[in-house]
């Protein structure tokens, strides 16, 4: 009689845990991070006699936590890689869409500008054409302001969001190194608590949206060990390792994620070698896509000025004069490192022949005795040697070193002759009247021969093969493949992400109709097990009756 | 497979929404009348707009400045037309007239009034101003009149040129001195001779000279508007082939950018099977809400 009273017993409150559980995964199934939890029934043993075996009834060993390890890695290497294509192309979308605009754009402005010129080649003498050459000219000039503005605009947002990115991170591994330490406290009291766990897992996925990460995970207490693409530790164990952004030594405009080891020390990230999560996107955008549109503007607008400048000091204005600039360009200067122990500025550089100019970003060291060049691929660039004494002359330009000289061996600069140009191109004749359309032959307020010259800008190749015109077209057309490619790489990522995701829900989610069925189901193993005690008390009560 | 709740519904709206932006672009295409909106959409064609939205700034600028040289040369072929007329009859005859012997000295002197008057008349001519103002003979000098009183060319050596087409380079501008040379000396010296009379030294070669320089001014004259006819004529065939470049240019632009009718027939449709695609997702939504266990 005990016996039955106590299957009853065990029966109800088995009945009950499970109806608990199920009624977790019924309220918490709507929260993303929750793995579903199911009640593992077992038999709670009994006794062999003569007759045969009596079991004791049934109790509940343990609540499981629906989880693959696998599985999740999975889907946090999908993530990754989602996040990197739309962090690159949430930036890249902007540049995409200023190039499309094929009404208002610096091709259109300068086709504007040769057609006043054509115009007034017709009377170089008319104030009214004159003056719409003079304004075409501002024009052309603003639009390539404009749009090297908005490129910079870009570059200020993208270092905005590697440092929030980086924050993230930092918020993201200092949790899980609390959470870890709370797993170690916990160990031991049996099976860890499910919803760290699920914590666990839901900032494991929150980083890797920012990083490409590598998780090694204890089975047993279920802390886990994360660590870079190149093997160093984010989090172990209770500690977690910092991201540090700072501004680039080699250029002030460029924000770098520097590692800050166990020692404290930081050093700057391969940012080549990230290449997952979001930060490697915004590192990929900022080194490439930005990169080429920059260096493309600018040296548009470079060659344009100097060339555009060359022909008009061929001609003479109406005054006699002969033509002056045109346009100006800013000062060219080299960034010095600010880690330099010297305090030489290299500031005095001039273009020699600007048709020989590169669009590159030069890196100029002294090593004690000698000033050495390397382009952008750490080629040496060979200098003039017939350039005066205290200058550095290459690829079209002469620098002019300080006299007398600071520079400690190690000091290193920055140089791209190029960069700013189109952001800083600014229209440089004063007005209308110091536009030089007179050749200097036979002048006269009729002549138009230098005007004619200048119109066959137009057609020139002036960028490599291409004309002015053809370098913009080709700029939209690399920034256009780039923005698709990487738009079919995430629409693919997407669909991979989904899968992965969809593999996830499909052992850790909660499906409502079944937990229905479940709870219908516990509901009636506690119905029988209460009809199991009533039973047992009608039996006893029987005996009791018998007097 | 175990399909989660939540992930049921997430698909679900994510369907939707997915719907919502895809009949939203046909819309925003629809709108903007063409179907590149960013580079990425077509990288190629996006090369292709800017090429020939250049081409055809490139073509419409020429075609500009065809115009307006047109004008310039009908303007010019316009004062030629006067000059022949002066030259040709009225100057002509006269000189003709006096050489014959049959006028007395008044008459000559009358014929002398007249053919000075005649003179100035050629001298307006050469010397005339275009709308602007600005002197039409006088070639880089049109400041200056082209001759001054006593008939000396006082304009530049050179002609204006203008490129009226890839390639193609014309002259505009037509030089004083090329056309009227020493005729107004040469008339300067008859009016004297005439003024003098008959009997007077060197009246003979006076008139002979003259006569000489109009037939030579007339043979000039006919050279300079037969080259202005064809460079007209070589513009009349330059705008044909230009007109004809400009709407073939604009095609291809409006090809590159999908602003074509083809376009926009394909956005109308697309839009519309995106709505169907859009309905058709709310209706398996409804149809999911249904089907659950709870409802019972």
């Amino acid at each position: 009689m005990n016996n039955l009273f106590n299957l009853a017993r065990n029966g109800i409150s088995v009945a009950q845990a499970a109806i608990r559980v199920t009624g977790d995964n019924l309220t918490n199934g709507m929260s993303g991070n929750y793995s579903r939890r199911s009640l593992i029934i077992g038999e709670l043993g009994g006794m062999s006699t003569a007759q045969g075996f009596y079991g004791y009834g049934a109790r509940a060993s343990g609540v499981e936590r629906a989880y693959d390890a696998f599985a999740n890695n999975q889907l946090r290497d999908s993530l990754s890689g989602y996040a990197s294509f739309t962090g690159r192309m949430e930036q890249l979308a902007d540049i995409d869409n200023m190039l499309a605009d094929e009404a208002d754009n610096v091709s259109v402005s300068l086709g504007k500008l040769f057609k006043d010129m054509a115009t007034l080649s017709g009377d170089p003498a008319d104030g009214p054409a004159r003056a719409a050459v003079f304004t075409s000219l501002d024009v052309l000039a603003n639009r390539y302001n404009a749009s090297a503005k908005r490129l910079s605009g870009l570059e200020k947002s993208t270092n905005t969001q590697i440092e929030r990115s980086a924050k993230e991170i930092n918020s993201y591994t200092e949790q899980l190194a609390q959470l870890n330490k709370q797993l170690e406290r916990l160990q031991g009291n049996g099976a860890p608590p499910a919803d760290l766990l699920d914590q666990r897992d839901a900032l494991l996925e929150g980083l890797s949206e920012q990083l490409g990460i590598t998780v090694t995970e204890d089975q047993i207490s279920g802390r886990v060990s994360v660590t870079l693409s190149d093997g160093r530790p984010l989090v172990s164990g209770g500690t977690a390792y910092k991201l540090e952004t700072s501004p680039s030594d080699a250029d002030p405009n460029k924000m770098i994620v520097s590692y800050v080891d166990a020692n404290g020390k930081a050093s700057p990230l391969d940012e080549n070698a990230i290449t997952k999560g979001r930060l490697g996107g915004l590192f990929k955008f900022r080194n490439e896509d930005l990169t080429v549109a920059r260096q493309d503007l600018d040296q548009m607008a470079f060659m344009m000025a100097h060339r555009m400048n060359e022909q008009h000091g061929e001609g003479l204005t109406p005054g006699g004069d002969p033509g002056g600039d045109l346009f100006s360009l800013p000062d060219i200067h080299a960034i010095a490192n600010a880690k330099n122990k010297g305090g030489d500025a290299l500031d005095q550089i001039a273009v020699t022949n600007f048709k020989e100019v590169k669009s590159e970003n030069y890196d100029i060291s002294f090593d004690g005795a000698n000033w050495v060049v390397k382009g952008a691929d750490g080629r040496i660039v060979p200098l003039d040697p017939a350039a005066p004494a205290g200058t550095l002359k290459f690829d079209g330009i002469e620098i002019t070193l300080p006299n007398p000289s600071t520079a400690v061996a190690g000091d290193k600069f920055t140089l791209n002759p190029m960069a700013g140009a189109a952001e800083g191109i600014s229209r440089e004749i004063a007005n209308a009247q110091e536009f030089a359309a007179s050749g200097k032959k036979d002048p006269g307020p009729g002549n138009n021969t230098n005007l004619e010259e200048m119109l066959k800008i137009q057609s020139e190749a002036l960028i490599g093969n291409n004309t002015l015109s053809e370098a913009y077209a080709s700029l939209a057309g690399k920034i256009g493949e780039s923005a698709r490619e990487v738009k079919s790489y995430a629409t693919s990522a997407e669909g991979d992400l989904r899968t992965k995701y969809d593999d996830k829900q499909a052992l850790s989610g909660v499906n409502m109709d079944e937990e229905y069925i479940n709870l219908d189901m516990f509901r009636q193993y506690y119905n029988g097990s209460a009809q199991l005690l009533k039973t047992a008390t009608a039996m006893f009560d029987a005996l009791l009756a018998i007097r | 497979m175990r399909l989660s709740t939540l992930y049921m519904y997430k698909q679900s709206s994510e369907a939707m929404t997915k719907r919502m932006s895809q009949s939203n672009e046909a819309y925003l295409r629809m709108s903007a009348g063409k179907t590149l909106l960013k580079a990425s959409d077509d990288p190629t064609a996006a090369t292709d707009a800017v090429k020939h939205q250049d081409a055809l700034a490139k073509l419409e600028m020429y075609s500009s400045v065809r115009s307006r040289a047109r004008g310039t040369l009908e303007f010019q072929d316009h004062i030629l037309n006067g000059v022949g007329n002066l030259m040709t009859t009225t100057l002509k005859e006269k000189i003709v007239a006096a050489g014959n012997g049959a006028y007395s000295n008044e008459d000559l002197q009358a014929l002398g009034e007249e053919i000075k008057g005649i003179r100035e008349n050629l001298l307006d001519l050469a010397n005339s101003r275009d709308s602007s103002g600005r002197y039409i003979f006088s070639g880089f000098n049109t400041d200056t009149p082209a001759f001054d009183e006593v008939g000396n060319y006082r304009g530049g050596n050179e002609a204006r040129k203008q490129t009226v087409a890839d390639g193609t380079e014309m002259q505009t501008g037509q030089l004083g001195d090329e056309i009227f040379d020493d005729i107004f000396m040469v008339l300067n010296d008859a009016v004297a001779a005439l003024m003098a009379g008959s009997e007077s030294a060197g009246f003979e070669d006076a008139l002979t000279a003259a006569s000489k320089g109009i037939d030579a001014g007339i043979d000039r004259l006919g050279k300079a508007q037969a080259e202005l006819g064809t460079r007209m004529q070589q513009l009349d065939a330059l705008d044909l082939t230009g007109n004809v470049l400009i709407t073939d240019t604009i095609v291809k632009v409006q090809d590159a950018i999908g602003a074509d009718t083809s376009m926009l027939v394909t956005l109308v449709s697309e839009s519309q099977m995106s709505e169907l695609a859009f309905n058709a997702s709310m209706f398996v939504y409804k149809n999911m809400q249904k089907m659950n266990l709870f409802n019972m």
